[in-house]
């Protein structure tokens, strides 16, 4: 009797014990196909290990495998939704932070700044989080950035003393961006003055070239008493190439803008060193 | 000598559970796995799971689960040769049924090949609604209710009727006609498609430059006059067949939406086809 008893306590033991080794082994596995990059494999292993994990012990490890996995291959919603999951089976203060963070990482690079901000807001109020100000000012700094808000992502590294590099950064991109109000400013008073200004000189001398021949040919018109071919040039040719060199102008600069942010952004993904989206 | 034999078991039991190691990959838990990625909407992985098992226990329950996952992908060539596979089965009639719905789903008639028959009622009802629709969806038959007989229910048919009348009040605009008016009367095609703002807009900039033609003509300013009248021209070709292509704009545009609109009722009945038979999750 007393050996059955034995028998029957190592048995449930044995079970126990080998579900553990396979749980184990399954992880291991999905992790290893991560290492390799096929997180497609990586995913569907640590699917099968969340499904057959009866006891969540491996719900937040294969959560955060599966929303990792899903961010490498840019699947970013699947991403959010996965360390969402991760999330609400955090063990810990740490775990749930790190996840939170991660959801916000994503966001970032979704370009969702509104979101960002209220969920930054939300964590900040949370007094369990009230050691990790500065990571929440970080990031906080880099939803700016990714806004094309280069002059505030300055002013909120500036606080921050790690992130020296990167508000040097977004202070020079500032200096470099050009100013869409005045290049169309600019091209109000002397029509292609804008584009001279955005460094589009050719554009600018055919703007100016047009605008100059076209208002010639229409006081000429209204000088010879031709009101009516004066009001027709005037307002079919002189007007539309007036109109065309303002939106050229304000066009040029935002372009400019645009390919300003992202070879900063390119370059921040490539040798930027320190923690990024 | 008990404790010997106890010591052997101890020692050869974990041997014996040992091989079961990589149980998570045995069929059934595979496919309660496969059952999960389905209710879960990863039906690719699903459909590889499904696969999987099949390879090794081949089975209709798993072909059909594998095209119910190609269904719902909208893969639907591979969810046709799943079911065509299973014409001999018992899952023939959901089967039949559901590549009925792809057929609509595909805008495709049933080439001529005769049409499937069914013993259970309630597929052989769904089966009738859906060929009236895919027939509807070809504009093969016209409007005729009295030949719907019991298939539709008085909710059905209501909504029926009001998909052909809009279907018949639909005229559809000639795009050689839309191109004579504007021939005639610059923007006058343009108008008959329904586009007005464009056909009083061509109407305006070419006859401006028609009159500003024969003003400069009028006045001796002969080149001034030439450039004018070659401007007028060049708008009113354009203005010819901007009008032809508006009518074919039209017809297309008012197809699609007749189409959209059948197909988000056919979408909200689900084709007519029990849900039951597409997969059920809890």
């Amino acid at each position: 009797m007393k050996y059955a008893r034995l028998f029957f306590v190592f048995i449930i033991f044995t079970e126990v014990g080998l579900a553990q080794l396979q749980l184990e082994k399954q992880f291991a596995y999905a992790e290893t196909l991560f290492v390799q990059e096929k997180y497609y494999d990586a995913i569907t292993e640590a699917k099968r290990l969340a499904f057959f994990d009866t006891t969540h012990q491996y719900s937040f490890k294969a959560n955060n495998l599966i929303a990792e996995s899903y961010r490498q291959g840019g699947k970013l919603s699947e991403a959010v939704h996965y360390f969402t999951r991760a999330e609400i089976s955090s063990h810990d203060k740490m775990e749930l932070f790190s996840t939170k963070i991660e959801i916000i990482k994503i966001n970032i690079l979704r370009r969702a700044f509104s979101l960002v901000n209220h969920q930054l807001n939300e964590i900040e109020k949370d007094a369990r989080f009230a050691a990790d100000s500065s990571s929440l000012q970080y990031w906080r700094g880099w939803n700016y950035l990714f806004h094309d808000d280069w002059e505030k992502a300055a002013e909120v590294f500036g606080k921050i003393d790690s992130a020296a590099t990167l508000k040097n950064i977004c202070e020079e991109v500032q200096k470099k961006k050009y100013s869409v109000s005045f290049a169309k400013g600019l091209s109000v008073v002397l029509p292609g003055a804008g584009q001279f200004y955005t460094d589009e000189y050719v554009s600018g001398f055919l703007s100016l070239g047009w605008n100059v021949l076209l208002g010639y040919l229409t006081v000429q018109a209204f000088s010879a008493d031709r009101v009516f071919d004066g009001m027709a040039v005037g307002t079919l040719l002189w007007l539309r190439f007036y109109n065309g060199n303002l939106s050229n102008a304000e066009k040029f600069a935002v372009e400019k803008n645009e390919l300003i942010k992202n070879e900063t952004l390119d370059y921040l993904q490539k040798n930027y060193q320190g923690l990024k989206p | 000598m008990r404790t010997f034999y106890f010591l052997i078991l101890l020692f050869l039991f974990p041997t014996f559970l040992l091989p079961q190691d990589s149980s998570l990959l045995t069929t059934e838990r595979r496919k309660a796995f496969a059952d999960y990625l389905f209710c879960e909407k990863d039906y690719f992985r699903a459909s590889e799971e499904y696969e999987a098992i099949n390879r090794i226990n081949n089975n209709d329950s798993l072909t059909y689960q594998i095209g119910l996952c190609h269904l719902r992908m909208n893969d639907y060539g591979k969810a046709k040769n799943y079911f065509f596979q299973l014409n001999n089965s018992s899952f023939k009639e959901e089967s039949r049924l559901l590549m009925l719905k792809i057929a609509f789903l595909q805008s495709e008639g049933n080439n001529g090949s005769t049409e499937p028959s069914f013993k259970n009622e309630a597929y052989k009802t769904a089966s009738l609604r859906l060929t009236m629709a895919i027939k509807i969806k070809e504009r093969i038959t016209q409007t005729n209710l009295i030949s719907l007989g019991n298939i539709l229910d008085e909710n059905d048919k209501v909504d029926f009727n009001n998909i052909f009348l809009n279907q018949e009040r639909w005229q559809r605009k000639s795009p050689f006609a839309a191109a004579l008016f504007s021939a005639m009367v610059p923007g006058a095609g343009k108008i008959y498609t329904k586009n007005y703002g464009d056909g009083i807009t061509s109407f305006i900039v070419t006859g401006l430059f028609a009159f500003l033609a024969y003003d400069n003509f009028r006045a001796h300013h002969n080149t001034r006059a030439w450039i004018f009248t070659g401007t007028a021209a060049f708008f009113n070709v354009g203005n010819i067949y901007g009008s032809y292509i508006s009518a074919r704009n039209y017809n297309l545009e008012k197809e699609e939406e007749l189409n959209n609109e059948f197909d988000s009722y056919m979408s909200s009945k689900n084709y007519f086809v029990p849900k039951v038979i597409e997969g059920s999750c809890k």
